[in-house]
């Protein structure tokens, strides 16, 4: 294998800037702040880098990403940390900090009890919803099924139908007048 | 911070180098995305709604992106008649909102009561509770003339200074970031002005 020349980009810009003499300091200026670390850094770890993609261990992928996830955030982070602390002071407030924000104080606490009644919608959702939703793979799969699984779901579907008789006992099922 | 000689930036721009100072570079982020806060309350609500559609597009000056909380908003356009049950509210709001805080007195009624101004529950102008930075007369306005005062609030923003003696108010410590909450009174708001920041005018009489 070939190993790239070190140094060939940075002898590319430098003939580009002799071609221009009118711009040339500028550009010298430009050239060695863009172009060095270019001819410094990149070509070497291009090279050591083509060997760990050669490398057959695709976990290598999930440790730079969590890396490029762990520095993302924290950069605009300490931008802004940085820029709190020469520039602009923090103004919290009673109302800046409070929790709800439509311009109306709230009321009372956010920690409530729901009242008991409603364990009758709770079982009428559980019986036409939740039920449902099990009953379909169990449908599709019981040829299959050993005797214990089918024990199993027997127990919930008795279960079940136990809450529609007492729901029905309750006249949840009427349609109201 | 120093500022650049006019000169040399423009020698050195011509040479093909940009040099700006962290001063520029803010307020020109600032003034280019400025996002309102999204409500209104009267008439000239529907002319914001215009400004922010395809006709006239508020998108051309960064200012499209209305935000449905306080928390995001730069900009607090005041749209319309603010009676008195809805000025708490709006001070409430304006107080969540982060500085650098702006807000635009849209039209008549906002500014001062408008055609509303003998009502016994209409306020007489926003800038009673919280400070104004641009007033827009009319009655609605048209869209341009928000769009107008967008362009005066971004001038206004482009020429904030970071650091000395005129910094801008929301980089000065005592410079407060909240305003009182007027609370319903027995006839009125209490208090009916916020005297720290609005003096009544005196009118002279000859």
């Amino acid at each position: 294998m070939v190993r790239p020349k070190v140094g060939g980009a940075g002898k590319v810009i430098s003939r580009a800037v002799r071609n221009r003499p009118e711009r040339l300091w500028f550009s010298e200026v430009i050239g060695f702040l863009s172009g060095s670390p270019f001819v410094a850094f990149s070509i070497p770890p291009m090279y050591d880098w083509r060997c760990i993609l050669m490398t057959p261990d695709p976990y290598i992928f999930i440790v730079i990403f969590v890396g490029v996830a762990l520095v993302f955030p924290l950069i605009p982070l300490a931008l802004a940390w940085l820029w709190r602390r020469f520039f602009q002071p923090p103004k919290p407030g009673a109302e800046k900090n409070a929790i709800y924000e439509c311009g109306v104080e709230s009321i009372g606490d956010a920690q409530i009890q729901f009242r008991s009644q409603y364990y009758l919608y709770a079982i009428i959702f559980l019986i036409f919803d939740v039920e449902a939703i099990f009953l379909v793979p169990f449908a599709v799969a019981f040829t299959g099924l050993p005797v214990g699984a089918f024990i199993a779901i027997l127990v919930f579907l008795l279960l079940l139908i136990e809450g529609l008789v007492w729901a029905w006992g309750k006249g949840c099922l009427n349609w109201a007048r | 911070m120093s500022e650049i000689d006019e000169e040399l930036r423009n020698e050195l721009q011509r040479q093909g180098v940009w040099v700006t100072s962290m001063q520029e570079l803010y307020n020109w982020g600032r003034k280019n995305s400025i996002w309102p806060l999204q409500f209104g309350l009267a008439c000239c609500a529907i002319e914001m709604i215009a400004t922010a559609a395809s006709r006239y597009d508020i998108a051309r000056f960064g200012g499209e992106v209305f935000r449905p909380s306080p928390r995001q908003a730069d900009l607090m356009i005041v749209a319309g008649t603010v009676t008195k049950k809805m000025a708490p509210q709006i001070v409430r709001l304006y107080n969540q909102m982060p500085d650098p805080k702006y807000v635009i007195s849209m039209g008549a009624c906002a500014i001062s009561g408008g055609p509303f101004k003998q009502g016994y529950n209409v306020l007489k102008g926003i800038d009673r509770y919280i400070p104004v930075d641009v007033y827009i007369p009319g009655c609605p306005p048209r869209p341009e003339a928000l769009l107008h005062a967008f362009m005066e609030l971004q001038r206004k923003i482009d020429g904030q200074k970071l650091t000395g003696a005129t910094k801008a108010e929301h980089l000065t410590a005592a410079q407060p970031s909240e305003f009182p909450v007027p609370a319903f009174g027995e006839h009125d708001l209490e208090p009916p002005a916020n005297r720290d920041l609005f003096q009544p005018p005196k009118i002279e009489r000859t």
